[in-house]
């Protein structure tokens, strides 16, 4: 049954972290008992949690620049695929990054309206201002609730982001609480500075050859995120100050992924 | 907000005449040059999919009230550059006394001015006023056609929104249709000037597909009774100063006009109509839908999707 939204709060910190075995293999039937959280490197207690089926609210952030123009339908095709792995509550809007930094305001559970945009606003051409598009991913989801999540699909490195750069969107992530996951298309110039950023906001970073089963990576994403563990506690300390966040699987051979810093608000 | 650009008629819709609605059109001849002259036997009227006797019809022409709004998202600055003034010139000789003229760009949000005097020198200002875009601004063409209809609604005249663009509508929170209802209930003809070009390219190394703005700017000048004007490949190399000769042409197009009166149900919904004339070789430019005088319901207010965006009320500017 997917649940409410949940957000951090001052008192309360929210996390959600994905666990998979020594193969990669998701494991969704963890308990409470078998996670650990270090907020600064000092174990808190877990007051909250929730292993459901956790509802998507996505900005799903395509790479329209010049190189990807080979792929315009394959992307196409895999983006009305996840639009159609949507269940109930689960949410999405459409962004594009290419000449143009275009986010879609309609953020909706329509997925006819979703196809529609993405047969009609899909331009490719232009640079790669990756990091101004996930940072305006970013913005139109700042009055969400819940969890918040930028998928972007892309091939390759920003190349003309002139106001916001990797560390701006880095930052960001980790202080205002989005979730950063990336396809990222292999045979361009792809560096690890996504990859990092993906890793530090607890997202995933998954690398596709052209000649793979786009569609079946966008659903098994989709499947990562609905079987997200969420854990909450209480900060220690509230100094308006970005702590480091550890959180550990007690059980063996199993490793979780979660961000790696919150910001402990001020009371 | 619904909508019946595109739907079919419904059977109550086709039960009752007991009114009657008129809208503006005209009508082009196979030069694209106006066509006058004509009578109530040249045309042919379906509302509801029901073929109707007119119940008038005349030949006006009407003062204008055009609001001309400049895409300057970055897929036109970045081939195109920024808007330039030389528009002032052929929008000043296009307009006459009596005459309205508001101008305003798309980038990102949409900007509309106040009314200018239809002098070069103040439209000129009125231009320059209009503010630049940012990097990578995106298209909204669609919300800008809705607010643009807004800003029309109350002018008198005939209401013409001139959308010189690419074609290339990115984040607008409306659909073409949606937005085509909204001018449509506002009777602002959406007239359309394509910048865009049609672009092949090849998928997976084996299959080509075409890239086409057309299709949806076509959609709204013939949904809404204006026209498209394109002259690709040519207006695709053409720069700015030319492409705006052609504002000048959309803007005189809307001089001869024709009023039309037909029986219509007696209701608040908009019914589809379709026109025709008889004569061979020309083209009607008519709304696609038509409601009773008087009794269409109020334009759905406007929700702004994008902060920013501004309309400058009558007197201000």
């Amino acid at each position: 049954m997917a649940q409410q939204p949940f957000r951090s709060t001052t008192d309360t910190v929210s996390i959600f972290a994905t666990v998979n075995d020594k193969d990669g293999r998701l494991v969704s039937n963890l308990t409470a008992a078998d996670f650990r959280i270090l907020d600064n490197g000092k174990p808190a207690e877990i007051t909250v949690f929730s292993s459901d089926i956790q509802t998507i609210t996505t900005t799903l952030l395509l790479d329209m620049s010049g190189s990807m123009v080979p792929r315009l339908l394959w992307t196409r095709d895999a983006a009305e695929q996840l639009i159609e792995e949507l269940r109930g509550a689960d949410r999405a809007r459409i962004g594009t990054f290419g000449t143009e930094v275009a986010i879609n305001p309609n953020l909706t559970t329509d997925k006819t309206l979703l196809k529609r945009i993405l047969h009609e606003e899909l331009w490719p051409g232009g640079g790669t201002p990756l990091w101004v598009g996930i940072d305006a991913a970013m913005t139109s989801m700042t009055h969400e609730t819940g969890r918040r999540i930028v998928l972007v699909i892309t091939d390759g490195n920003d190349s003309t982001s002139d106001r916001v750069s990797q560390g701006d969107v880095r930052k960001r992530a980790i202080r205002e609480d989005f979730m950063i996951y990336a396809v990222a298309i292999n045979g361009h110039e792809l560096n690890s500075d996504l990859a990092d950023v993906a890793a530090e906001s607890g997202g995933g970073y998954i690398i596709v050859n052209d000649n793979d089963d786009l569609k079946k990576t966008l659903g098994e994403v989709i499947n990562e995120l609905r079987h997200q563990y969420l854990l909450g506690f209480s900060p220690a300390v509230l100094d308006g100050k970005t702590h480091k966040l550890t959180v550990q699987v007690t059980r063996p051979q199993l490793k979780a992924r979660a961000p790696s810093g919150y910001l402990a608000g001020i009371k | 907000m619904g909508s019946v650009l595109l739907a079919s008629p419904s059977p109550s819709a086709t039960a009752q005449r007991a009114a009657t609605g008129s809208i503006v059109l005209t009508v082009t001849g196979p030069d694209g040059a106006p066509v006058t002259g004509l009578t109530e036997d040249d045309f042919v009227v379906q509302v509801d999919k029901s073929t109707e006797a007119l119940t008038s019809l005349s030949s006006v022409s009407l003062p204008l009230t055009v609001l001309a709004l400049f895409d300057q998202s970055s897929s036109v600055t970045d081939i195109r550059g920024r808007l330039s003034t030389d528009a002032a010139e052929t929008l000043a000789a296009a307009l006459k006394p009596g005459d309205r003229l508001r101008v305003g760009v798309v980038a990102g949000t949409t900007t509309i001015g106040a009314p200018t005097p239809l002098v070069r020198r103040d439209i000129e200002s009125a231009l320059r006023a209009l503010p630049k875009a940012k990097s990578f601004a995106a298209s909204p063409l669609w919300d800008a056609v809705e607010a643009g209809a807004h800003a029309l609604a109350e002018d008198n005249g005939r209401r013409l929104l001139l959308l010189i663009t690419d074609g290339r509508a990115t984040a607008s929170r409306l659909s073409t249709e949606q937005a085509a209802t909204v001018a449509v209930m506002a009777n602002v003809a959406v007239s359309t000037i394509d910048q865009g070009q049609q672009q092949s390219l090849l998928q997976d190394g084996t299959r080509v597909i075409t890239v086409r703005s057309a299709p949806l700017l076509q959609f709204i000048s013939r949904a809404t009774g204006g026209v498209y004007y394109t002259d690709e490949p040519p207006v695709f190399r053409q720069q700015t100063p030319a492409l705006i000769l052609s504002a000048g042409r959309a803007i005189r197009d809307q001089r001869a006009t024709y009023q039309l009166t037909v029986p219509v149900a007696d209701d608040k919904q908009l019914h589809p109509i379709t026109v025709r004339v008889t004569r061979p070789g020309l083209v009607v430019h008519a709304p696609s839908v038509i409601h009773a005088s008087g009794k269409t319901s109020r334009l759905p207010a406007r929700q702004n999707p994008h902060p920013g965006s501004t309309t400058s009320p009558d007197g201000a500017g």
